[in-house]
Order: C-alpha cells, then sequence, then structure tokens
C-alpha cells in the first residue's frame, strides 16, 4: 500500500500539471479541470498493478484524461452553455488571449495541439493515445496551428 | 513554390518530427538562411509554442491531499482493488484445483457405487468368481 502511494506521488510529480492543463485546454473551466486530474489519479492508482511499464502508465493516463474530458462536454450542456457566453478576453482563467482561442477550437483539432505542446508528446505517441493514425495527427495539428498563426497575424496587423 | 513547401513542414521541423533520412531537414534548413518570410512564420510558430507553455498553469495544491483522503479509506479494500489482476489469477488457480479436487472425490464414490449397483443387480459372487485381490480393492482394504 505503502509502494503504491509512493508510485502515486511519482507520478503525479511528475504529470498532474500537463493532465490538468489538458483537461483545463478542453474545459475551460479550472474546478472541471481539477475533479477531471482528481478522477484520472484515483483511477490510475487502483489499476497500477497491470502496468507493464512508464509508457503504458503514460498512454492511459493521458487517454483517460481526454476522454473524461470529452465525455464531461458531451454530458454536461451547462457547462457548454456557461462558456458560449464568455468572450475570449472575459475568459479569465487563461493567462493569455491564444490559449483561450486554442480553447474554443474544435476538441478534434486542439486536442492533438494540446498533447503536442503542454505534454511535448510526439505524433506517435499522440496517434497511440488518441488511437488514430499520424497522418490524421499531423493533419488536424496542422489546421489547429494555422488558425492560431492568423489570430497572431491579426495581433500583428493591429486589427 | 519552395516557401509553400517550407511552410507546410515548419511545424514538423520545430518539432523535431521530419524524419533524419530524408533531405526535408536539410533543405528546410538551407532555405530558412536565405528566405525572409519563412523566418518570419518560423518565428510566428516559435511564438505559439512559447505562449502555450507559457499558459500553463498548475492545479491547486489540495489537490494531492484530495486524492489521497480519496484512496485512504477501506484499505483492504483498497487492498483487493489494487491488485485485482494478481487476486483473480490467484482465486482463478484455487478454483481450478478445487474442481479437480471434487471431480475426484465425485469419480472415486461413483466407481463404487458402480461395483455395488453391479452386485445387487445382477447377484454376481464376487467371492467365487474373483481373485483376492479385487475383493480387497471393493471392500477399501
Amino acid at each position: 500500500m505503502k509502494k503504491m502511494n509512493l508510485k502515486i506521488d511519482e507520478i503525479y510529480k511528475k504529470h498532474s500539471k500537463y493532465v490538468y492543463n489538458i483537461a483545463l485546454g478542453i474545459l475551460r473551466n479550472k474546478a472541471e479541470a481539477e475533479d477531471i486530474t482528481h478522477d484520472v489519479f484515483i483511477k490510475l492508482f487502483y489499476s497500477l498493478d497491470s502496468f507493464r511499464g512508464e509508457s503504458d502508465i503514460k498512454t492511459y493516463l493521458y487517454r483517460m484524461t481526454v476522454n473524461k474530458a470529452i465525455d464531461f462536454i458531451r454530458n454536461n450542456k451547462l457547462h457548454n452553455e456557461k462558456i458560449e457566453t464568455l468572450g475570449v478576453k472575459e475568459n479569465m482563467f487563461f493567462k493569455n488571449d491564444l490559449y483561450a482561442l486554442l480553447a474554443k477550437l474544435d476538441t478534434e483539432h486542439k486536442v492533438p495541439l494540446l498533447l503536442a505542446e503542454i505534454a511535448g508528446f510526439s505524433y506517435k505517441e499522440i496517434a497511440e493515445i488518441l488511437n488514430i493514425n499520424i497522418g490524421t495527427v499531423k493533419s488536424r495539428i496542422n489546421r489547429a496551428i494555422n488558425k492560431l498563426k492568423n489570430k497572431i497575424k491579426e495581433e500583428n496587423n493591429g486589427l | 513554390m519552395d516557401c509553400n513547401y517550407v511552410i507546410d513542414n515548419l511545424y514538423d521541423f520545430l518539432n523535431n518530427e521530419i524524419d533524419e533520412d530524408t533531405n526535408t531537414k536539410k533543405f528546410i534548413e538551407n532555405h530558412l538562411h536565405s528566405c525572409q518570410i519563412c523566418k518570419k512564420e518560423m518565428e510566428i510558430l516559435v511564438s505559439i509554442k512559447s505562449r502555450l507553455k507559457d499558459a500553463m498553469q498548475s492545479p491547486s495544491p489540495e489537490l494531492l491531499r484530495k486524492i489521497k483522503k480519496s484512496t485512504k479509506t477501506n484499505s483492504w479494500l483498497n487492498y483487493i482493488l489494487q491488485h485485482k489482476k494478481a487476486l483473480t489469477l490467484y482465486a482463478t488457480f484455487i478454483l481450478i484445483v478445487v474442481g479437480i479436487l471434487l471431480f475426484s472425490i465425485t469419480f472415486n464414490k461413483n466407481q463404487n457405487s458402480i461395483d455395488e449397483f453391479l452386485y445387487d443387480i445382477y447377484n454376481i459372487n464376487i467371492e467365487e468368481n474373483y481373485p483376492n485381490d479385487y475383493l480387497s480393492i471393493l471392500n477399501n482394504d
């Protein structure tokens, strides 16, 4: 039991910030992102004996985070209505407008980018986590990046 | 034409996702030395990556305490939930062993009943017709 607690502490120290920020990027709400992070680590705690190694744990952890966050959005219409009424500038959960704009992208485009930029995963790892092929990861990330680039260009042009 | 190709592959280039085997990486590096437009595109991408990382926040310090509290209750239940896989294997093994034992006990009991049945039905005089060692098995000597 003590060993399990130490292992969870270790995993929490390494991954909690990334897990939380991926959930935050999808949900755009701090309390909900913390709830998801909490649930994910509880589930991980009770499944620790079934993993063969570090990479299995990582894949499981982030796959569960994404799935739980997406399920939360699907099952909570109230959440979506609350978020939609917040404008980009009014959304105080994000340190900058860019991140707030990212959060407003379609889930299927922003999730791969979040996994790449927040957690530092390669295309191959993202493909494994999301159970899609590498080409799809590339095209979704590029789509998200192009939208963000247009935003930056608007800012630079003073629009 | 070159610029479009470079811009399309710039993000992969920045993330080290370009295969070392191809000449694409070298081509992009060389192109960036001389093309201001593509260099500007790269600066924008670098800015996006940096702003996304800067925007990261930490969960509240309370969160780890909440997680530990949730996993502390019912220690025997926690033990079972944490070791599901191993316990399932042990339980399966024990069931198989018990199953084999029960089967062999039942089989032996039935074998004796068959012999008694034959004796009653056919009134076989076992003592006259069978050698002594068989009789001793039947009588469980």
